[in-house]
């Protein structure tokens, strides 16, 4: 009797102790959930097989609440282990000493493709482990554009216009052009010149929006295709870009909506709808432009509790074979060189324009722009379109005074 | 003369009572137009219900339509990844004492401020009105402060203190003002059976409180169910997490699937509906209090 009680106590002091050894990692992400899987409940089960030692807790927090979640973690010296970030994120958090330098002595590091490292190296330190650069550019319906006798996604201007007019003719709705983002990804790919990208000299206030040629003729472009046909500038200006527009697609109302690749998931899972994505029409390029935004990463707070077990989750995310599966969910490109491609073939044309050259990093992404700005484009472009005929100047001048106002 | 009337009655048929015809009309008018504007406002709820209960292909092909059948795959997939049964207790654990919590205290604290007419008990009252009007994030990382120093951190308790302590200047609020046009010759009569201050609140005030409770109470209940930021910032269980944090993980950051948003949220509102229902005579008596008198 006596004996079987020491034995089972002492059995229950190891197995207490073994609990005891286990590492819970705490990370936070706005991937992850039920609507963006992003994969990583697979990698998250082949994570802990690789290190039994280590059980991951996954919190999901949108990106609109991490401002108010993380900070108050972040300030109170309780952070989570490790976090998902963007650039700007990097740079707030980065510069208040919040985040690790995960140093510029990682393998990883040297692979970066070097526009990314650039964003996201700060005085020589690196805090962030990138995660995937994604897209943006024209998911376009190749059955509408049948119809309308067209069998190629409109990669300039006047392929694009010409469409419009085909589509318009055969009583199919062209483009989708909602005031806030979509707009803003058509008026971006026509102002910023891939040749000579000058978007940081417009954020540092050297170079003024109301004197650029090239912004002055994105925003007459737009009334060129609103002449065209391609939409209604008064009912675009009210259309929701994430809900509604994506909705729209997917049920086959309109031919063109310029959106991000984030989208591919969710698109291909309808039955039936045949759609290429596709490079921005622009007028720099015949290619069409892809607009590449510098997606999250993972970052480790500087007084995260686990910080050797942060550090292999990081670590994971390197090796090439855990990052493509990430990467093939997200329907987004590496952020490093070489390696699998990992995009669907019906991304080939935004693939080609990428290969050709005929790319930019979204100035919002990249920090060229202060944040500010992007509402400052969302709501003046929506006025713009409300009123369609007002002059260039009404526009970009708000934009020009707010990063008067942010230097 | 009697038969002269009448036959003359008679000889002009059944005669029609206008003014009756009138108000009927005009009751017809009103209830229609009333059951209109319920129909508007229930719109956005017929959405979401019809919604839930289509396949993607369906909403892709017809977004607007009615489901050809009722598909309860929907409801299955979110069932099965919402930890429902759970996450709906922890939810109205919560709710319940946060309301319990907001209502003694509230009442206590408004009882002397609504009686003791000074500067002190004045500024109180606006300070506490001040309370009502201060954002999220200017309380957020002192309550995470705070608690964290007090071990309250990923603790039932330490959500419910959290909720209560926002709450109670809205309690404090509508109390004030309620109990302050109570006759205090109620309160007199009271004393005068050697009633002391705390029988006085007890037996004579609380009683009289109970429609403006049930009001506080489901303005609370919304509140304390609809937040999902205190309880994301507050609670890193899984065990312990709210119902509305369980719909949350279905908002994408860039687009919805309304195949898996909106079963999640009928999911999600449902149990708020069932205890509106099952107190919907005492709010609506507290919502009306007053009005007639």
């Amino acid at each position: 009797m006596i004996r079987t009680f020491f034995t089972t106590s002492a059995l229950a002091f190891v197995l207490a102790g073994t609990a005891q050894a286990q590492t819970v990692l705490d990370v936070v992400a706005w991937k992850g959930n039920e609507a963006e899987p992003a994969g990583l409940p697979e990698l998250i089960e082949k994570f802990e097989a690789a290190n039994p030692d280590i059980d991951v807790e996954l919190t999901y927090v949108a990106r609109k609440d991490v401002d108010k979640v993380i900070p108050p973690r972040l300030q109170s010296g309780n952070p989570p282990d490790v976090t998902m970030v963007d650039s700007s994120l990097v740079e707030l958090w980065g510069g208040a000493g919040f985040l690790k330098d995960l140093s510029t002595e990682s393998d990883w590091y040297g692979n970066m493709i070097p526009a990314v490292q650039n964003v996201m190296t700060t005085d020589g330190k690196i805090m962030v482990f990138p995660l995937e650069v994604i897209g943006m550019g024209n998911f376009v319906n190749m059955d509408l554009l049948a119809q309308a006798g067209i069998d190629k996604a409109p990669v300039t201007i006047d392929e694009l216009t010409a469409a419009c007019q085909a589509l318009s003719a055969e009583g199919i709705a062209p483009m989708i052009f909602a005031g806030t983002f979509p707009a803003m990804l058509f008026v971006g790919a026509n102002g910023i010149d891939p040749a000579n990208n000058t978007s940081a000299k417009f954020g540092m206030g050297e170079m003024s929006f109301v004197e650029d040629a090239n912004f002055n003729a994105s925003l007459d472009g737009v009334r060129d295709l609103v002449a065209a046909e391609c939409f209604d500038p008064e009912l675009q200006a009210g259309l929701d870009p994430w809900a509604t527009a994506p909705q729209e697609f997917k049920s086959g109302n309109v031919a063109i909506l310029p959106q991000g690749a984030w989208n591919i998931g969710g698109f291909s899972s309808v039955d039936g709808l045949n759609y290429q994505f596709a490079p921005m029409p622009s007028s720099f390029t015949e290619y069409g432009l892809a607009l590449d935004l510098v997606g999250p990463g993972w970052a480790i707070p500087t007084e995260a509790a686990n910080a050797e077990a942060a550090r292999k989750w990081v670590d994971f995310f390197a090796e090439e074979e855990n990052l493509n599966v990430f990467l093939e969910a997200e329907g987004a490109y590496s952020p490093f060189m070489g390696g699998k491609a990992t995009m669907p073939d019906l991304a080939t044309p935004y693939t080609e324009a990428r290969e050709k050259g005929s790319l930019i990093l979204w100035p919002f992404s990249t920090l060229e722009f202060p944040k500010p700005l992007q509402s400052e484009w969302e709501d003046s472009i929506t006025g713009f379109l409300l009123d369609i005929d007002q002059p260039n100047e009404t526009t970009l001048q708000r934009w020009d005074d707010t990063i008067e106002d942010n230097l | 003369m009697t038969s002269t009337a009448d036959t003359h009655a008679a000889a002009s048929g059944p005669s029609l009572d206008w003014d009756l015809i009138r108000r009927k009309t005009k009751s017809y008018f009103a209830h229609g137009l009333v059951l209109l504007l319920v129909a508007i406002m229930l719109l956005p709820l017929f959405y979401m219900v019809m919604m839930s209960f289509k396949t993607s292909t369906e909403i892709a092909n017809d977004p607007l339509g009615l489901p050809a059948s009722l598909y309860w795959g929907n409801y299955m997939e979110a069932l099965s990844s919402m930890g429902y049964a759970r996450s709906v207790l922890n939810s109205m654990g919560i709710t319940v004492s946060v309301i319990l919590v907001v209502v003694l205290a509230g009442a206590m604290a408004a009882y002397p401020l609504a009686r003791l007419q000074n500067r002190v008990s004045r500024i109180i009252v606006m300070i506490m009105a001040l309370g009502l009007a201060t954002p999220n994030f200017v309380t957020i990382t002192p309550i995470y402060v705070i608690f964290r120093d007090l071990g309250l951190l990923d603790s039932c308790l330490g959500i419910v203190l959290a909720f209560a302590a926002l709450k109670l200047p809205l309690a404090v609020f509508f109390y004030t003002g309620f109990i302050a046009a109570i006759p205090v010759e109620l309160e007199e009569a009271a004393r005068l059976d050697n009633c002391n201050n705390w029988q006085v609140f007890w037996h004579v005030i609380r009683p009289l409180l109970a429609p403006v409770t049930a009001t506080l109470s489901l303005f609370v209940m919304i509140m304390v169910w609809n937040d999902f930021i205190y309880p994301l910032l507050l609670l890193t269980d899984k065990d312990k997490l709210t119902v509305m944090i369980a719909v949350y993980k279905f908002v994408g950051n860039t687009g919805i699937d309304p195949t898996k948003l909106f079963p999640a949220a009928v999911l999600g509102s449902l149990p708020l509906l069932v205890m509106f229902a099952v107190f919907q005579r005492k709010i609506m008596a507290g919502a009306t209090a007053g009005a007639v008198k």
